[in-house]
């Protein structure tokens, strides 16, 4: 399982490379697993990153979860329709 | 040492500088009279302002809170920067200086203030009147908006792909626009956010279309949006009373397939009725119902969610920018090919029975082709009318203010598609149109609140298909066209005899003629001579009409009515002699074989014919033409009534051949002189027909 | 280390905000104009140092605060900038806007206020 976890301040400056290390990781065979828990609040760009990437997931038959989503977090996802 | 007292200590060293250049700059704008120490002045009252708010010193604000305005009007040129004027700023200096030092607090300051405005305002008054004040202000919501209780409001909100690139965090905005209500019904926008792989994550693809249910006044939302509304599509609607009626979305979902059902003629109006009345709820959908009712089959069902899915398809595939001079250069290439096919059918015609049946079996199959790839290369040039509409927000934001008013601009079927040529000279009018109903239809604050009305009015711009057309409708809730006054303009005129009996509709058809308009004094800014005689000749030149419907006190709507494309008409195809003529079905009025006693000459008029107690020109086509035609007397010929930029005349036809879609080649390449032309089309024979342009005939008679 | 950059010619509006915003813990940093501004922004950048958000008056002597967000939005596409205005200064919001400002604040304001705003524009 790969883990990827979120530094305290992702947002549109440092989407890229969160971007990156998810194409990377579909590239690979093991699940993937998103950590919120040290994340105080996403931003829109983040957010879409998240969407495809759901997308991607469900498109190739892989697992994508998230986890440690604050109260924040998770008012935001579900704001995006990513209610979990 | 406390926050409060260290920043007081850094205003009054801030104030004491200021007020030192202030000095200086005042000293030497006596002699000088430079612009840019105007500016400087200005500036530092205006800094002067901003600390001393922020500085707790109240008095002084206020105070250079007036000079300011002062200032503001010498900058701008409305007064000169006098003796009066600069003997006045330098005694203020003067107070400000004691209000600083003092604390706010030595006697007789207030007293010393009140006698400077008195001044300041002395001055203003005796330069230029003082623009009425709006009553009321933003004193939070009203009592009317307390008692409603909640609201819905149907919120879509785009964002410009770069809009990361302003610092500006869309989630952040819908954070908070959720947190002033619920939000009962919502859905984010997806369809523009590519593949993981292949997204730029900088940039923003997401948008939301939802409802929201809150407390809070209409007000209260727009503010969420106020930094990004002006360039991204963002609309917001006051949904409260359809809400109430129709709860569910997905009704209008079903509705959309039933209707798709109808239009292919799988079902019947009737049937579709019948089967929305048996839905029970939302657990059944129509499709199945419809099935189960045996008005249609399981795949017609089934084609029918497929067109639904094309048609969503081609709002959401983005696109490649095509010059449309290219596409219309297809079209004619296109006309090109459709000759070609119809001389080979000629060859067909001599072939020998069984090879000029396979060929003409073969040219069957590419005409089918033909047709496809011209209603392909149409559909590009289509393209949704939203983003025309969106620029006129701040239009509308803008010239409101200008006359004190405060205005909504409401957006409805922004996603209807028209030919982008359309959409390119619909501007004008548009714009024409907005701005005669904020000018001329909104009435001011005042006089809505004293007919019960909200205190903004609403412009509403809506565009939706209908019957192969495109309507776009301008509607304002405004006082609606007085036609006592209007009457009173036209008698003036010479339109109308003192007394004459005129109904509302030809009434109503005045306000488009030079020269007449009910405003009391030509506003400054509807005015300047461009009238809606203006508005609906560029109308009529894209084929279009504009119809007027006006309700005293309520408002009006300015309908405009378009064909889809320019590049396709519906057109009457009429002969003449051996000449076959086009004319658009859009200006036919009616079409009649007069009788001998109905025509007659008239002096200064020529020949016309009486229709129905009118007289109309009558115009011998063949003449205009210089060609032969089968009959001569009008009682044996056919007469067409047209109409264009609201005359009407009688073109003399020898026969009525059936309408057809017409695609207009352009005649550049050709030669025509005469103005009646518009264009020319490719029959299907393979013969040209020229396309009459009626208003243009309307003018080459007239002279 | 975060910074937040308040730009405005008055020191008293760059005390005052720095006093506001103080209790959020980020490293605040003043400039007199659009041009000093600039200058820090390139003495932090090169520390290493993120700023996190920039509060900038829009007339201001030397650089202009929209030729500030202007010439910033070159280098920095991200960082969100507010825009310090007097509500008589309708205009120089959209003027903002359009140079590439993420949002506004009315002078005077209320400390709560700007607090307020500032907290949610800092990521």
């Amino acid at each position: 399982m790969t883990v990827i976890r979120l530094r305290e301040n992702t947002g549109v400056k440092n989407v890229g490379s969160f971007h990156q290390s998810l194409v990377k990781a579909f590239g690979e065979d093991a699940d993937i697993l998103i950590d919120f828990s040290e994340t105080r609040r996403l931003d829109l760009s983040v957010m879409q990153v998240l969407i495809a990437a759901g997308r991607e997931a469900r498109a190739k038959s892989k697992t994508f979860r998230m986890r440690g989503a604050s109260e924040t977090v998770r008012r935001q996802l579900s704001i995006c329709g990513l209610s979990r | 040492m406390d926050d409060t007292r260290v920043l007081r200590d850094v205003f009054i060293r801030e104030a004491a500088d200021i007020l030192a250049s202030l000095e200086s700059d005042l000293v030497r704008l006596e002699d000088e009279k430079a612009p840019e120490l105007v500016n400087d002045i200005f500036r530092y009252v205006h800094t002067l302002k901003g600390s001393s708010g922020i500085a707790g010193f109240k008095s002084v604000y206020a105070f250079t809170h007036r000079l300011e305005n002062l200032l503001d009007m010498v900058r701008s040129g409305k007064l000169a920067a006098g003796r009066e004027i600069i003997d006045l700023l330098l005694v203020g200096l003067d107070w400000i200086r004691l209000a600083i030092d003092s604390g706010e607090e030595a006697p007789g300051l207030d007293e010393g203030r009140e006698g400077l405005l008195k001044r300041v305002e002395a001055i203003i008054e005796s330069t230029a009147p003082i623009p009425a004040e709006a009553p009321g202000g933003d004193a939070g919501p009203s009592e009317e908006e307390m008692d409603l209780g909640y609201r819905y409001f149907r919120i879509k909100a785009g964002f410009r792909e770069d809009i990361f690139e302003t610092g500006t965090d869309p989630l952040m905005i819908m954070e908070d626009l959720f947190s002033l209500g619920v939000v009962v019904e919502r859905h984010t926008d997806r369809k523009r956010l590519p593949e993981l792989s292949a997204m730029d994550p900088e940039k923003c693809y997401l948008g939301w279309n939802l409802v929201l249910k809150t407390k809070s006044p209409l007000q209260k939302i727009d503010e969420v949006f106020m930094f990004v509304r002006g360039d991204n599509p963002i609309s917001v609607e006051d949904i409260t009373a359809q809400y109430a009626i129709s709860t569910e979305d997905p009704e209008i979902k079903e509705k959309r397939i039933g209707e798709i059902l109808v239009a292919k003629g799988i079902l019947t109006d009737v049937e579709l009725n019948d089967a929305l009345k048996t839905q029970d709820g939302e657990n059944t959908r129509i499709g199945d119902l419809v099935v189960a009712k045996g008005y249609a089959t399981e795949r017609e069902v089934q084609f029918a969610l497929g067109e639904q899915e094309k048609i969503r398809k081609r709002i959401e595939t983005s696109t490649v920018r095509v010059d449309t001079g290219k596409l219309d250069k297809l079209l004619n290439l296109l006309g090109e090919i459709v000759i070609g096919q119809s001389a080979i059918a000629g060859i067909a015609e001599e072939l020998d029975e069984e090879r000029g049946f396979m060929l003409k079996n073969a040219l069957y199959g590419l005409d089918r082709t033909t047709r496809e790839f011209q209603e392909q290369i149409m559909s590009i040039r289509m393209i949704p009318i939203g983003p025309s509409f969106e620029q006129f927000r701040r239009f509308v934001r803008d010239t409101a203010h200008a006359h004190g008013k405060e205005i909504r601009l409401e957006i409805d079927g922004g996603e209807t598609e028209l030919d982008k040529t359309v959409i390119e000279r619909i501007d004008d009018p548009l714009k024409h149109m907005i701005r005669n109903a904020i000018d001329h239809g909104i009435e001011p604050a005042s006089e809505r609140e004293a007919a019960g009305k909200d205190r903004n009015g609403t412009i509403t711009l809506r565009s939706y298909h209908q019957e192969g057309n495109v309507y776009i409708d301008v509607v304002d809730d405004g006082r609606g066209i007085d036609k006592v006054k209007l009457r009173a303009r036209a008698e003036q005129a010479g339109l109308l005899k003192p007394g004459e009996e005129a109904s509302e509709a030809k009434l109503l058809s005045f306000l488009f003629l030079p020269g007449v308009s009910t405003a009391e004094e030509v506003g400054d800014l509807s005015g300047r001579g461009v009238g809606m005689d203006v508005v609906k000749n560029n109308i009529e030149s894209l084929r279009g009409s504009v119809e007027i419907t006006t309700r005293p006190g309520k408002g009006s709507t300015f309908r405009i009515k378009l064909p889809l494309t320019l590049a396709i008409i519906e057109g009457m195809l009429v002969r003449v002699g051996r000449n076959v003529y086009i004319v658009p079905l859009l200006s036919i009025v009616e079409s009649l074989q007069p009788r001998k006693e109905d025509i007659r000459t008239v002096k200064e008029k020529g020949e016309v014919i009486q229709v129905r107690g009118e007289y109309v020109s009558l115009v011998r086509l063949y003449d205009l033409f210089g060609i032969e035609p089968e009959f001569r007397n009008p009682w044996e010929s056919l007469v067409v009534i047209v109409e264009a930029a609201g005359s009407r005349v009688g073109m003399m036809i020898d026969e009525l051949l059936g309408q057809q879609q017409i695609v207009i080649k352009s005649l550049e390449n050709h030669i025509t002189k005469s103005r009646a032309v518009s264009g020319a089309a490719i029959l299907g024979d393979g013969r040209v027909a020229l396309i009459i342009d009626i208003h243009g005939l309307i003018e080459e008679i007239s002279r | 280390m975060k910074h937040i950059l308040v730009i405005d010619d008055s020191p008293t509006i760059r005390v005052s905000v720095e006093f506001t915003i103080k209790k959020l813990g980020y490293q605040i940093r003043q400039a007199e104009n659009g041009k000093d501004a600039l200058e820090k922004i390139a003495e932090i950048q090169k520390a290493g140092d993120d700023i996190a958000l920039c509060i900038c008056d829009v007339n201001m002597p030397v650089m202009d605060g929209i030729t500030f967000i202007r010439e910033f939005r070159k280098t920095d596409k991200f960082t969100p900038v507010l825009v310090l205005t007097t509500e008589s200064e309708n205009e120089k919001v959209s003027a903002g806007r359009e140079a590439g400002a993420s949002g506004w604040i009315i002078k005077p304001f209320q400390p709560a206020e700007l607090l307020k705003i500032v907290e949610k524009f800092i990521r």
